[in-house]
């Protein structure tokens, strides 16, 4: 199998450290997985084609943002009047909060979110490892393995995350002041 | 301060499909609410990876495919134990974060005793490719360049694929920092003398791959290397070192090192073609005994040498012939005499990938971009023919060159399958399955032929060409690349971006459930480039960036042969039908001849 080019190796690459964040970046303009999973892809197939146009010492993930973003515009004008979580004209406005988040900031939030995850009570920690497992399960199966009601497990959930929010932010402003 | 409602809004899209009704709320919430932007996305984020984070997944078995949310997978229900987060694993994670941790406090207390020798030089990086990164003791990163000065406290990140950097000390020994690896030095030269009698330096893989040259006389205090499960005290020798939230893995090619367990610091000494492994120890788990084993059971040893002669290459199945790609040219070779017999350049882009037909007397090449090429080894001129223009993310062609798989990125993204025809034309659309490749692979022409579809999200589906239908799906942990499918699709390998190399294993017709995938490799700090499969299967060939060849049994799993090319790495590989002849590709279009011999149960592959 021969190599690929380097540009765009370096920018396959590239793209692939900043994956998740930008799965991420597009579901929440989007607020829907499968469109998401397709603009992502159609991200992904824009970058591939403008690799050798890469200038390596732009922001690449400011790059990769700014075609996602052409994306989902293009996404929005395919669908139509169909109804949207964010709209046009304050698209932009989304974006600069989510500008916030890079991949060092990611990284960090990674690790400390882990660390997090070995704090949650042992119950929490279940209900959160079946809901983001390999096969994610929905509150009613959780209810149904552990034999909850589904509003137990939506309630113990919901608490889940807001610690696991509240412990990753405790220990990122920690960080930072250290 | 978000109001409770946004936030309930926020929750409920993370786990279903909004109303109507609720997402104009919530589209309300987020143009009226800064507070409601800002936990939005941070809800995002933290949500993907959570995802992220918790579905570190391995091959796994077939009963636990992902199926669609909403769906109740009966898997999920009936064996909550197998999760992919099993309660080992998470301890297992929580000891690795643990030890990890506790070394990070441990270099930082180090570092504040000795901050006196921080500045200390230790050595100078050399040999410098894709992006480096030197990381101080408290966190601050600049970028490295070759002739950086690196110094004690400091730690080398080398952070993409493409990567490496070698670290040469000022007694001659050099490290070779390998791709996505991390190597903390010693935190200062006085402290660490301190910490171990002898020791004068003790440097820790953090993650990745580490080829060492050690170079001093016996007269010197050895060089001291921790892991995170391991210490290995260099008795002057050359050696590869890979660590991984898993295991340390100890491979050494001359000389002799000095293992210890970190767990119950038993120790051993591993000689020349030796290796041995250290998992990660979970609580009260019994140890195993820690014993150097051989290396490579099988030996491959090198014949010829061409310079320049491509950087793709094929044998013909019965050895005799040899077909590169070099620029615009595609050359044929006569293997026993190293010289080119024919060579063709009517092309523009030259092909990527080739095959020599199952008779020898043609050759198929396939350029990433969709041109076909079909030369009769008696004509003068090749047969061009443009299968799909589309964007195409990756093409292969199969080993025998009866079929091209394509993965195709637009809309309607699929998997296409082209076979090959005698007469014009030269090849025809057999089928198309609906999927988002990243990758694709075709088998060779058998009695049952087959392709497969390695999706983003690491899903690799296998089909049979002759019906159809979808015979497997399998999980890496994400992006399979590449894929090679055996000679009977009995087997596919695949290397994930994130958690290595597997071996799958189709089921038997009676099976209802497939086999979980077996990992052959699992250090990132060594990645694959190539993969071949012997033709009776009994072989997986891979090549890798670090310029080795290893290959593994299919049968038992175990690694027969690890082969340093001397190569920074290996672009492309092909073994000969019967097994004894071997070609490697290397960075600089250098082709290299083996003559390999297999243990006793494998000769005559």
């Amino acid at each position: 199998m021969a190599s690929p080019s380097t540009p765009e190796l370096r920018v396959q690459t590239l793209f692939l450290q900043h994956a998740p964040l930008l799965q991420g970046f597009i579901y929440g303009l989007l607020g829907d997985r499968a469109a998401a999973e397709d603009v992502f892809q159609e991200t992904f197939v824009a970058v591939a084609q403008s690799a050798a146009s890469y200038d390596p010492e732009r922001d690449f993930l400011a790059w990769v943002r700014g075609v996602a973003r052409n994306k989902v515009l293009e996404y929005w004008r395919r669908q139509g009047s169909t109804p949207r979580l964010v709209s046009e004209e304050f698209l932009e406005e989304m974006i600069t909060v989510a500008e916030q988040y890079d991949l060092t900031d990611w990284q960090a939030r990674r690790t400390a979110l882990a660390r997090c995850l070995e704090q949650l009570a042992p119950r929490a920690r279940q209900i959160v490892e079946l809901r983001y497992a390999e096969v994610p399960l929905l509150s009613a199966a959780i209810a149904q393995q552990l034999g909850w009601t589904v509003n137990a497990v939506n309630v113990a959930l919901s608490r889940a995350r807001s610690f696991l929010q509240t412990c990753t932010e405790r220990a990122l402003r920690i960080q930072g002041e250290t | 301060m978000i109001r409770e409602r946004d936030s309930n809004l926020i929750e409920a899209l993370l786990d279903r499909e909004l109303t109507p009704a609720e997402q104009l709320e919530l589209q309300q919430a987020l143009r009226e609410s800064p507070a409601a932007r800002q936990h939005y996305w941070q809800s995002l984020m933290q949500d993907r990876l959570l995802r992220d984070l918790l579905r570190e997944t391995r091959g796994h078995d077939m009963a636990l495919v992902e199926t669609p949310m909403g769906q109740q997978p009966e898997a999920a229900l009936v064996a909550p134990q197998q999760s992919r987060v099993t309660p080992r694993k998470s301890l297992l994670r929580s000891m690795v974060i643990g030890v990890l941790a506790a070394s990070v406090l441990i270099g930082l207390f180090a570092w504040t005793k000795s901050a006196a020798n921080l500045a200390a030089p230790l050595g100078k990086l050399q040999s410098l490719s894709g992006q480096v990164t030197i990381r101080e003791a408290d966190g601050r990163t600049s970028p490295a360049a070759s002739g950086t000065i690196v110094r004690y406290g400091q730690s080398i990140l080398v952070e993409s694929e493409e990567s490496s950097a070698e670290l040469q000390l000022d007694d001659g020994s050099t490290l070779l920092v390998e791709a996505d690896s991390v190597l903390v030095l010693p935190s200062s030269a006085t402290a660490m003398a301190g910490a171990r009698e002898h020791a004068r330096a003790r440097f820790f893989l953090e993650r990745g791959g580490l080829t060492v040259q050690a170079n001093f006389p016996s007269t010197q205090q050895p060089l001291l290397f921790t892991t995170a499960q391991a210490l290995i005290k260099v008795l002057g020798t050359e050696f590869r070192l890979y660590s991984d939230a898993h295991e340390s893995r100890l491979e050494l090619n001359e000389g002799s090192v000095q293992l210890l367990r970190q767990a119950d610091q038993q120790e051993i000494v591993v000689s020349a073609g030796e290796y041995a492994t250290i998992p990660t120890i979970l609580v009260n788990q019994k140890l195993e005994l820690l014993e150097a084993k051989t290396l490579s059971r099988a030996k491959c040893e090198l014949r010829q040498t061409m310079l320049r002669a491509g950087r793709s290459a094929r044998l013909s199945s019965d050895s005799q012939l040899m077909a590169t790609v070099r620029g615009r040219e595609l050359r044929l070779w006569e293997l026993a005499s190293g010289k080119v017999v024919k060579q063709i350049n009517q092309f523009n882009t030259p092909p990527e990938q080739l095959a020599f037909t199952p008779d020898n007397q043609a050759i198929v090449g396939i350029t990433q971009k969709g041109q076909l090429l079909q030369w009769s080894l008696d004509q003068t001129e090749p047969r061009l023919t443009q299968l799909s223009e589309e964007a195409i993310r990756m093409t292969h062609l199969a080993a025998d060159g009866s079929a091209v798989a394509q993965a195709i990125a637009v809309k309607p993204a699929r998997l296409q399958i082209w076979r090959m025809n005698e007469n014009a034309p030269a090849a025809s659309s057999q089928q198309t399955f609906p999927a988002k490749p990243w990758s694709a692979a075709v088998s060779p022409a058998s009695q049952i032929q087959t392709a497969a579809s390695a999706q983003w999200d690491g899903e690799i589906e296998l089909f049979d060409l002759n019906s159809g239908k979808l015979l497997e799906t399998w999980h890496v942990a994400r992006s399979a690349r590449p894929v090679e499918i055996s000679q009977h699709s009995r087997y596919l390998a695949a290397y994930g971006h994130e958690d290595g190399l597997y071996l799958f294993e189709r089921k038997t017709d009676a099976a209802k459930v497939s086999k979980p995938g077996r990992s052959l490799w699992s250090h990132i700090g060594a990645r694959v480039r190539c993969l071949k499969f012997s033709r009776d299967e009994k072989l997986i060939l891979a090549g890798f960036d670090d310029g080795l060849v290893r290959v593994w049994s299919t049968q038992s799993g175990e690694m027969l042969l690890v082969l340093q090319t001397g190569d920074p790495r290996v672009d492309d590989l092909d073994l000969s039908q019967d097994g004894k002849t071997l070609i490697t590709v290397g960075q600089n279009e250098a082709v290299k001849v083996w003559d390999c011999v297999w243990p006793e149960l494998l000769e005559g592959v």
